[in-house]
């Protein structure tokens, strides 16, 4: 039980922060999931994370899985609440928060500094997680092409993932 | 995930923020944890870790791409960059904490941004 709660009240914690939303602050989870608590190994984590990327849905996909591996479908459930609660709330009263200011530069000036701070997370999110789980020349590579043909084409992600897949699926990365 | 929940709470306060987190949320989890099971029992073979490598080096490719096509539209004014600059270096160079990160950046986005929004 003490670990369910543990669980739960760190997720909650992280989630308070990480209201920019799980991914710019992927390096912050694997931290807390694999070295802090030894909840789980990098390994795992990185075969999470490729779950949680390959399958639909909201981008916190990695935690819920975090969850079901300490305790099951509970834990699942406990993950996905205690990373959902706090920042949903903290939305709801920033968005009021915002829409309120009658000012229209004050406005501006906080959506534009919050994108900023947004931007430089993400992006040094993906350097870090990339230093931890790509493994080779091979997987940088696939990185690296992941970016440039979502940067200069417009395909659809789910076609680079099942690339990935084959890729993978015959010993390349 | 936070879309849902300003277009909910739009349409129906509170409730609505509920409603829509649940309805953007049950489907999935549900799927993953199917997906967690055969991972379970499949996790040792040879072929499901190469899968597995694969995805998510091209996971954290589109990670970085979402920030990239964000980066893009800072170009329209510049000064701006220097904010992901700092973010960046003191998260990935410095290793700061998220705390610190956000104490020592805001400043300086919002000093940036309300110039902006000045002249954008």
């Amino acid at each position: 039980m003490s670990i369910l709660l543990s669980l739960f009240l760190k997720l909650s914690a992280f989630s308070l922060v990480a209201f920019g939303g799980v991914s710019a602050l992927l390096p912050v989870l694997l931290n807390l999931a694999v070295n802090q608590e030894h909840w789980i190994d990098l390994q795992t984590f990185s075969d999470y994370f490729a779950i949680a990327q390959a399958a639909p849905g909201p981008n916190f996909m990695t935690v819920t899985l975090l969850g079901w591996h300490i305790y099951g479908v509970i834990g699942a459930f406990v993950a996905t609440f205690a990373i959902a609660w706090p920042s949903s709330i903290l939305i709801y009263y920033l968005q009021r928060f915002i829409l309120g200011i009658k000012d229209p530069h004050k406005k501006q000036s906080i959506q534009y500094a919050a994108a900023a701070l947004a931007i430089g997370l993400v992006l040094s999110s993906a350097w870090e997680i990339a230093l931890q789980i790509n493994h080779g020349v091979a997987a940088y590579a696939l990185t690296l092409a992941t970016i440039a043909f979502t940067l200069f084409t417009r395909w659809h992600p789910l076609y680079f993932i099942a690339l990935g897949a084959v890729l993978g699926l015959f010993g390349f990365i | 995930m936070n879309l849902a929940v300003c277009v909910g709470s739009r349409f129906a306060g509170a409730k609505g923020a509920i409603a829509s987190i649940l309805g953007l949320t049950i489907g999935p989890v549900l799927l993953v944890l199917v997906l967690a099971v055969l991972y379970d029992h499949y996790s040792y073979l040879e072929s499901v870790k190469g899968v597995l490598r694969g995805i998510s080096a091209v996971g954290v490719g589109l990670i970085a791409s979402t920030g990239l096509k964000m980066l893009r539209d800072e170009f329209q004014y510049p000064a701006m960059l220097l904010v992901v600059i700092v973010t960046v270096l003191c998260a990935s160079y410095f290793h700061l904490g998220l705390g610190w990160v956000v104490l020592i950046a805001s400043p300086l986005a919002l000093f940036l941004a309300w110039n902006k929004a000045h002249k954008v």
